[in-house]
């Protein structure tokens, strides 16, 4: 361990280690990203979830840190005043953190056009909060056309200009193809963690996988393989639970985060989630990106060819469904979960689809809906164990 | 082979004791109060007197309502959704469609056999579609809890209600006091106004053959009129509704008590929960 966490002392459990990664997600003075920062003597760029090319960032010299990923408390008057009700939370905390001055460690966010909502966050954040450079980044939509790797790659390009400008450098491409390689090697890491999990959801909860993950928005890349190689070491020291429970996939379009208490919620209720899309940025591509030729063509590439299923990436809804009928056999799931955010319309299009095959092959599934301010669990509580009841009593 | 249901309601508690045909051993019902063990643990208490029996003879305990998780004797617990849809069934086997109007919310349950949950859906947070409306109504009114339903029936001209919010709804009712609308005209509104909400849930769910009315509210023979007239479909009340959850639970109780007989390898408490010792002694 040759980086920040090195000089922490870390938990000696996974329970403990959680916690302690919680402590760092909550803290309103986002110190250890600050102190990170002035170690490394790097800028910090934020990045909207749910995707960004973070290998860029890291070749630009750049510390990436995930806005999504900062906790936010419920009161975000600062961000309301800016957009209307009927928007999703994401969009209204990040403003009102940037307003708040909560993200000063920052100096430049880029955004994404994933949605409406995000794309008009860009124009808003940026005309508020001037300080910061922003920039917004085109991802393709007709992955069929031969021309979206190529229009990607120049979106790519576009970028590094911008970065190069403005940290006085320029990126070579054997710098994005180590960069390449270190993130790949993470991605590893997230993959057998999951295939543990999916294993043995008795030994490690999502509760703590989704802290490590949404940790990884805070760290730099050695930082979070540090901190995943620490937390596979801890995962033979767990104690199972025996309890009956319901392997489940849970899915949703989780640019804004689920509250602690729900991933609670919903294991305690006895849903042993067997695979998620909890922090895609860092879980993107199903494989490792090729590590020799073109680097932005190969970024750009496995972004149309070689991403998992998310709502916000635009994929025909009978591959979506497809897809998740195969991912469900894949992780040997018997009911899926399906969370979406309130007024996010990617997650709710989505969701129609999938409600209609999977009452096809009657497969049990269940929706809950979720705000990541929410704080009364009651309802989603007896919804969720009255689901899993009526699978565990059939 | 004895298991026993156990329903912490927000308003009582009722437990019901069963064999394994399921006829029913005895029942006892109290108001709830806090702490909610202490009720818990005082209606079993009196529920196995009346039937001359211990707490050792008892095979399984389920609790289920909105404090089943309170109760440290338990086996396991369900929701009330569960209970009540396994209790409807077990009353009438041709129930498809179960609406338990309870005190703080409404459920709407789709039901298949032996009352599995099919799909269900509960009203919010508001109070509008819940029995806690009626309640908070017969208190402006000044009219006896027990004597609304057929107060209800014998309405000439119901008012409408038409707010979803329970105070807004509170404050039509006002209105409608202080024009002088006769107060049977006032509660058979209120009867309506919790059918229509009722049926939205229901449509949500399908079309079913028939509605099953469970829980207290059911007792209202008001509000069985408002739901069968906004339904269009016939509306089957089973003897003693409130008593549905407490037995649904207690059916589930047998169904795990069979399940662990069938599977000796499996363990012999199945629970959500990691089981509770019988050992517990009751206060």
């Amino acid at each position: 361990m040759a980086g920040v966490l090195n000089t922490l002392s870390l938990a000696t459990d996974l329970p403990g280690l959680a916690a302690q990664v919680q402590e760092w997600l909550d803290d309103p003075q986002l110190s250890l990203m600050s102190r990170l920062k002035s170690l490394y003597q790097r800028p910090a760029v934020g990045y909207f979830p749910v995707y960004s090319p973070l290998e860029i960032f890291e070749a630009a010299g750049v510390y990436p840190i995930g806005v999504g990923d900062v906790s936010h408390d419920a009161e975000m008057a600062l961000g309301e005043s800016r957009f209307p009700s009927f928007v999703c939370s994401i969009v209204k905390s990040t403003l009102d953190l940037g307003l708040a001055e909560r993200l000063r460690v920052l100096d430049g966010v880029v955004f994404h056009s994933i949605c409406d909502a995000a794309r008009n966050l860009q124009a808003v954040y940026a005309r508020n909060i001037p300080q910061q450079w922003t920039d917004y980044l085109h991802f393709p939509q007709n992955f069929d056309s031969p021309a979206a790797s190529e229009y990607l790659a120049s979106e790519y390009r576009r970028l590094m200009r911008r970065l190069d400008a403005w940290t006085d450098r320029r990126m070579t491409n054997d710098d994005l193809l180590a960069a390449i390689e270190r993130y790949n090697r993470l991605r590893s890491h997230l993959r057998e963690l999951y295939r543990f999990r999916r294993m043995h959801p008795d030994l490690l909860s999502t509760r703590v996988l989704y802290t490590l993950v949404r940790a990884l928005g805070l760290l730099t890349v050695e930082d979070s393989l540090d901190l995943l190689t620490y937390a596979r070491g801890l995962l033979t020291r767990q104690v199972p639970r025996t309890r009956d429970s319901v392997r489940a996939l849970w899915i949703g379009a989780f640019c804004e985060k689920p509250p602690w208490d729900l991933v609670e919620t919903l294991e305690e209720a006895g849903i042993a989630i067997v695979d998620d899309d909890i922090g895609l940025a860092h879980r993107w591509f199903s494989d490792d990106i090729p590590l020799d030729g073109d680097a932005i063509m190969a970024l750009a590439t496995a972004y149309c060819r070689n991403a998992v299923p998310a709502a916000v990436r635009h994929v025909p809804l009978g591959d979506r469904t497809a897809a998740l009928l195969q991912r469900m056999q894949k992780v040997g799931a018997d009911v899926v979960v399906m969370t979406v955010a309130k007024f996010c319309e990617p997650g709710l299009y989505e969701y129609a689809a999938y409600r209609r095959v999977l009452a096809e092959q009657k497969i049990p599934h269940i929706l809950i809906e979720f705000d990541e301010h929410m704080w009364m669990f009651d309802k989603v509580q007896t919804d969720i164990e009255t689901f899993v009841e009526s699978v565990l009593l059939n | 082979m004895i298991s026993l249901g156990l329903d912490l309601g927000s308003r009582y508690t009722k437990a019901i004791a069963i064999d394994e045909s399921g006829n029913i051993l005895a029942r006892h019902v109290e108001r709830t109060k806090p702490p909610f063990e202490a009720t818990a643990a005082a209606v079993v208490d009196a529920l196995l007197r009346q039937a001359g029996l211990a707490l050792a003879d008892v095979d399984y305990v389920t609790t289920t309502g909105f404090g089943r998780l309170t109760v440290p004797f338990r086996h396991m617990q369900v929701t009330d959704l569960t209970s009540a849809a396994r209790g409807a069934a077990a009353l009438l086997p041709e129930t498809s469609m179960v609406l338990d109007i309870g005190f703080q919310s409404t459920r709407a349950i789709a039901v298949g056999p032996g009352g599995r949950v099919l799909d269900f859906k509960t009203n919010d947070k508001c109070a509008a579609g819940a029995g806690g409306f009626v309640e908070r109504t017969a208190r402006y009114l000044e009219v006896d809890l027990e004597d609304i339903g057929t107060l209800s029936l014998s309405a000439a001209e119901p008012v409408a209600i038409s707010s979803i919010c329970a105070v807004l709804a509170e404050s039509e009712i006002i209105n409608h006091v202080t024009e002088g609308r006769p107060v049977e005209n006032i509660v058979r509104g209120v009867h309506r106004a919790l059918a229509i909400r009722a049926l939205a849930l229901m449509r949500r769910l399908g079309s079913p053959s028939s509605v099953t009315l469970v829980g207290g509210m059911a007792l209202q023979s008001g509000l069985v009129a408002e739901v069968q007239a906004a339904a269009n479909l016939p509306v089957l009340v089973p003897d003693l509704p409130q008593w549905v959850a407490a037995l649904g639970a207690a059916k589930v109780g047998i169904q795990r008590l069979g399940a662990s007989t069938r599977s000796p390898q499996r363990p012999p408490r199945l629970s959500v929960l990691a089981p509770q010792s019988k050992a517990v002694r009751l206060p």
